[in-house]
């Protein structure tokens, strides 16, 4: 059995924002859903999580807000802000043009 | 979306860098949230409390790590942790003041040294003279092929053609050394300056600050205009803002002020004296245009833009060539040399400045060396808190960042020290420094000063801070953790320590080795016999008016020296033509025939220096009378000629006989003199300490008169006290002013001081280069305890089973001290050869000691030793008193 890949460079960016774009979450939150998502696929560590959310926070992407939860904890929530949502976009729409490009040559070899 | 984007950004970022703590904090509720929530998770699977607290640890990657993570990707976390590292520095410091005064106090002597001398470089050998395109200004000489073409002043009609024929040069103007007498506003005093021929201030480029220069018409006639320097203007004129227009009296003729230059305006050429006060147009006359032979002109010139430095030269070359050609009795291997003003301008002063700087250089290194002991001493002590340091998530770059911080913080102290020194000294300079240095007055605290030390801050922390981060990164952290690999690295790092200690040894043996060797070149140098007494004596230059008859000549300084002689106090005194020391040396040499030799065949004739003095010289002198007598006052017109000769003369000519009634003939004032020898003198050496004796010819200057001596130069009076010399110049003074209220002074000083003006340049590095020696004797022997003190504080331990084993004191005494001075050993023989090599750039220096003297090499490795000794005494003392009990319970 192969190991599972590890992330390329900048996609952990793209996968949170994904993820974000859903519901805003907790740093723990996300971290469960990316697992849950990718299955065992991508192999996202909490301690590479917390950094990118600091980043991705710095760069006006997305913001925080410490919120109490249902069982009374204070819980930073991260969620996207507008100029995240275009750049969401913008970057998905880049992703997907790549990785069929990708897909595609990969494929004409096999052939 | 780019500002809304950076709206939601800023926020964050400000708050990173303003509030750190606030955000620290977050971001450890955050983290401890998230391992709250993932232990639940376990728990809520099953798994034990402290085995789901374990995993959900080790997921993160360890809590601290994580947070280093996530603070190093925060803007202006560069920032902050450098902020950090510097204030953690300035607590380090703090906590141990003692290597903190030591390391900043080495770096601010070290540091103040270098910038100080490099205040003096910079301003004398770096920044080029304060003219437009100054690279293009040079000055032009002939050489003398009697003296291995060396450049010299130049013939007015080499001059004249030179100006004429030569292509390359935008301007060409000759300067005349020249001095006035100024009378009519307050005490008469001499004016040193330069009289120029049109296109002079062209060439320079730069205008006067006030008024104008001289016109075309100005220069054609030599009309009797003046334009003042700046020093002249604010000295005797007080900065008179209405100078323009205004007439002063200068050797008796009006002379109208046009114009006053600027502050900064120097050419340093002349000895310093040929731009000092003044400059008055110069024609030429007609006699000049003729003469080739001994010239006596400075040729300044600006090199057109499109022509370089080689092809000029190339021109002079032909040029010289065909004038050889043209005018064969004079200018046969007489060629033209073009040199950069500025080249010319520090030639005599560069040699010495390479010297210092070098020496202040090795200063520095082994200040360097000596600080990176220190802090390596130090980095054993804070072992634990580096491994402390790297278990909490502490990378080796973040270390080394760490480190050298410090050592920057320690630097930047330092060098601040340093340039506290350099500005406090940097006004006195000028006045330690020989007069004729161009760019004194440039030297000060400015930007380039700043930017050197800043860039020597940085070097220096590099320098010192290497070795203590190398050693850290070389360790990993289990080797820093586990006390049972300590005794390895311990040991290491004691070897570089030592290598470290050999090296500066070797280093301060180089620089006490020059220094012994200057100081006593320096020391033998003003025990020279000089063959005259120059304490309590005083000399006056003095030029009558050129108008005088020769009779008057001669009762003017008769009577002036009776008057003289008449006043208590003085002891002796006499006046003599030729004296080298004052301002004006009017040496002349001159040919000599001897009556009781055959002519000698043409070309191979004798020479002597050639004086007129008078009675009393001999004794205000205190030159010993060896054979016959000096002259008296009936030396004069009427009586006999009569000459004195000194010793070198005598013993070069008669060396088994008497010299005493043979007769000569000399040449004075362009007449034959023939005299009887009446008496012999010993010999002086006239020209300072480092002046050879010469032949030279007494005449009595009182043999004037109609068919004798018409002798029109200046004479020099010489006056004998009995205390302070100072008391002669005013009695001279006094006594001259009697006679003619208009009479000027060249030069006025005692003979000492005059003495002590021609050490000034080799005084000034002699002092520079002792200093420096003792600051790395200094040095050296604290870098030395240093090392001794840690090595034998890490051998308590075995020095206390020596002493449990019968060993006495004296002997644990014995081999540390022994250990100290087999290290400074190591360093001696390294530094020998370098020592011989470095040495030979000081020969020109030396005054009858040899570069490679080995009295002084052992003498100054003796002294290292000796230092080394005494730095382990005090470490010594200390392990003798180990208690052997004590030392064998540690550990």
């Amino acid at each position: 059995m192969s190991k599972p890949p590890n992330l390329v460079q900048g996609t952990l960016n793209l996968l949170i924002l994904k993820i974000l774009d859903l519901e805003p979450r907790s740093g723990w939150a996300i971290g469960q859903r990316l697992r849950q998502v990718s299955g065992e696929a991508l192999q996202v560590s909490d301690g590479s999580l917390y950094p990118a959310l600091h980043k991705l926070e710095q760069q006006g992407w997305i913001a925080a807000e410490w919120q109490t939860t249902e069982n009374n904890r204070r819980a930073k929530i991260y969620a996207l802000t507008p100029p995240g949502r275009r750049y969401l976009e913008q970057e998905a729409a880049n992703w997907e043009r790549l990785s069929q490009a990708i897909t595609h040559v990969v494929r004409l070899t096999e052939a | 979306m780019f500002w809304e984007r950076w709206l939601y950004a800023w926020r964050v970022r400000l708050r990173a860098v303003l509030d750190g703590g606030r955000a620290d904090r977050e971001l450890d509720d955050e983290l401890q949230h998230h391992v709250a929530l993932e232990i639940e998770a376990r728990c809520a699977r099953g798994v034990p409390p402290a085995e789901a607290r374990r995993q959900a640890l080790a997921a993160l990657g360890g809590l601290g790590a994580t947070r280093e993570r996530v603070r190093a990707s925060r803007f202006g976390a560069a920032l902050a942790e450098g902020l950090l590292d510097v204030r953690y520095g300035l607590r380090l410091l703090r906590r141990s003041p003692g290597f903190a005064a030591a390391a900043v106090l080495t770096l601010t002597l070290a540091v103040g040294a270098t910038t100080t001398i490099f205040s003096i470089v910079d301003a004398v050998l770096i920044q080029p003279p304060p003219y437009p395109d100054p690279e293009r200004l040079v000055t032009l000489w002939q050489t003398d092929p009697d003296n291995d073409d060396r450049p010299v002043a130049v013939a007015p009609a080499n001059f004249l053609d030179w100006r004429e024929q030569a292509r390359s040069f935008a301007h060409v103007a000759a300067m005349d050394p020249w001095s006035f007498d100024f009378t009519g506003a307050g005490a008469p005093e001499v004016l040193y300056g330069s009289l120029v021929t049109a296109g002079f201030f062209e060439a320079l480029g730069n205008g006067p600050a006030r008024g104008r220069t001289f016109l075309p018409e100005e220069y054609d006639a030599g009309s009797q205009v003046v334009v003042l320097t700046d020093g002249l203007w604010r000295r005797r004129f007080g900065g008179d803002a209405d100078i323009l227009g205004r007439v002063l009296v200068l050797d008796g003729e009006p002379y109208t002020v046009v114009g006053v230059l600027a502050p900064d305006f120097e050419l340093g050429l002349e000895g310093g004296r040929g731009d000092r006060d003044f400059f008055a147009p110069r024609a030429i006359a007609g006699w000049e245009t003729r003469r080739r032979g001994g010239g006596w002109w400075s040729v300044i010139g600006r090199i057109r833009p499109d022509v370089t430095l080689a092809e000029a030269q190339a021109e002079m070359d032909a040029l010289a060539g065909r004038l050889a050609l043209e005018h064969p009795r004079t200018n046969t291997g007489v060629g033209a040399s073009v040199i950069p003003l500025q080249t010319r301008q520090v030639e005599t002063v560069r040699p010495t400045l390479l010297l210092l700087w070098g020496a202040v250089v090795f200063v520095l290194l082994i200040a360097c060396v000596n600080v990176a002991n220190l802090m390596l001493a130090r980095s054993t002590q804070r072992e634990q808190e580096f491994a402390i340091r790297a278990a909490v998530g502490g990378g080796p770059a973040r270390l080394l960042r760490q480190l050298l911080t410090e050592s920057v913080v320690i630097a930047a102290l330092g060098g601040l020290g340093g340039l506290v020194v350099t500005a406090a000294v940097i006004e006195s300079i000028p006045a330690l420094m020989p007069a004729d240095v161009p760019g004194l007055a440039r030297i000060a605290v400015n930007g380039r000063l700043l930017a050197f030390s800043v860039g020597l801050v940085v070097a220096t922390a590099l320098l010192f801070g290497f070795a203590p981060a190398r050693q850290v990164l070389r360790r990993s952290t289990s080797d820093l953790l586990a006390s049972g690999r300590r005794v390895g690295s311990v040991r290491a790092q004691q070897r570089l320590r030592r290598a470290l200690v050999t090296t500066e040894v070797a280093l301060a043996l180089v620089l006490l080795f020059g220094a012994g060797l200057l100081v006593q070149s320096f020391a033998r140098l003003v025990n020279v016999d000089l063959g005259f007494a120059p304490r309590n004596a005083a000399a006056l230059q003095v030029f009558l008016d050129s108008g005088t008859a020769p009779g008057a000549r001669v009762s003017f300084y008769r009577e002036t020296l009776r008057d003289i002689r008449a006043l208590p106090g003085v002891v002796a005194a006499g006046a003599v033509s030729s004296f080298p020391l004052g301002l004006a040396d009017l040496t002349m040499v001159r040919p000599l025939t001897l009556h009781d030799r055959p002519p000698p065949p043409p070309g191979e004739g004798l020479s002597t220096v050639v004086s007129l003095a008078t009675p009393g010289y001999v004794e205000a002198m205190q030159l010993p009378l060896t054979n016959g007598r000096w002259f008296d006052e009936r030396d004069d017109a009427a009586g006999p000629r009569v000459a004195v000769i000194n010793e070198v003369l005598a013993r070069r000519h008669w060396p088994e006989t008497d010299p005493l009634a043979r007769r000569l003939t000399v040449e004075v004032s362009g007449r034959a003199f023939e005299a009887e020898i009446v008496g012999v003198v010993g010999a002086a050496r006239a020209r300072g300490f480092d002046s050879a004796p010469r032949p030279e010819v007494f005449v009595p200057h009182a043999q004037g008169g109609d068919e004798g001596l018409t002798y029109d130069g200046g004479m020099t009076y010489v006056v004998r006290t009995a205390g302070d010399p100072a008391a002669g110049i005013t009695a001279v003074q006094d006594a001259v002013w009697a006679v003619d209220p208009l009479q000027t002074f060249y030069s006025a000083a005692t003979v000492d001081q005059l003495l002590s003006d021609t050490l000034a340049a080799r005084r000034f590095t002699t002092t520079l280069l002792a200093l420096f020696g003792l600051a790395a004797l200094v040095l050296a022997g604290v870098g030395i305890y240093g090392v001794i003190a840690v090595a034998t504080g890490q051998r308590t331990r075995e020095i206390g089973l020596r002493l449990a084993l019968g060993a006495q004191p004296r002997d644990v005494v014995r081999m540390v001290v022994g250990g100290a001075v087999g290290l400074a050993g190591a360093g001696v023989a390294a530094g020998l050869l370098a020592t011989l090599v470095a040495s030979r750039a000081l020969v020109s220096l030396l005054f009858e000691i040899s570069p490679t003297d080995l009295t002084t090499l052992g003498g100054a490795s003796f002294v290292l030793l000796l230092v080394a000794a005494a730095a382990a005494c005090v470490p010594a003392r200390r392990a003798a008193r180990v208690d052997p009990l004590a030392a064998l319970r540690i550990e």
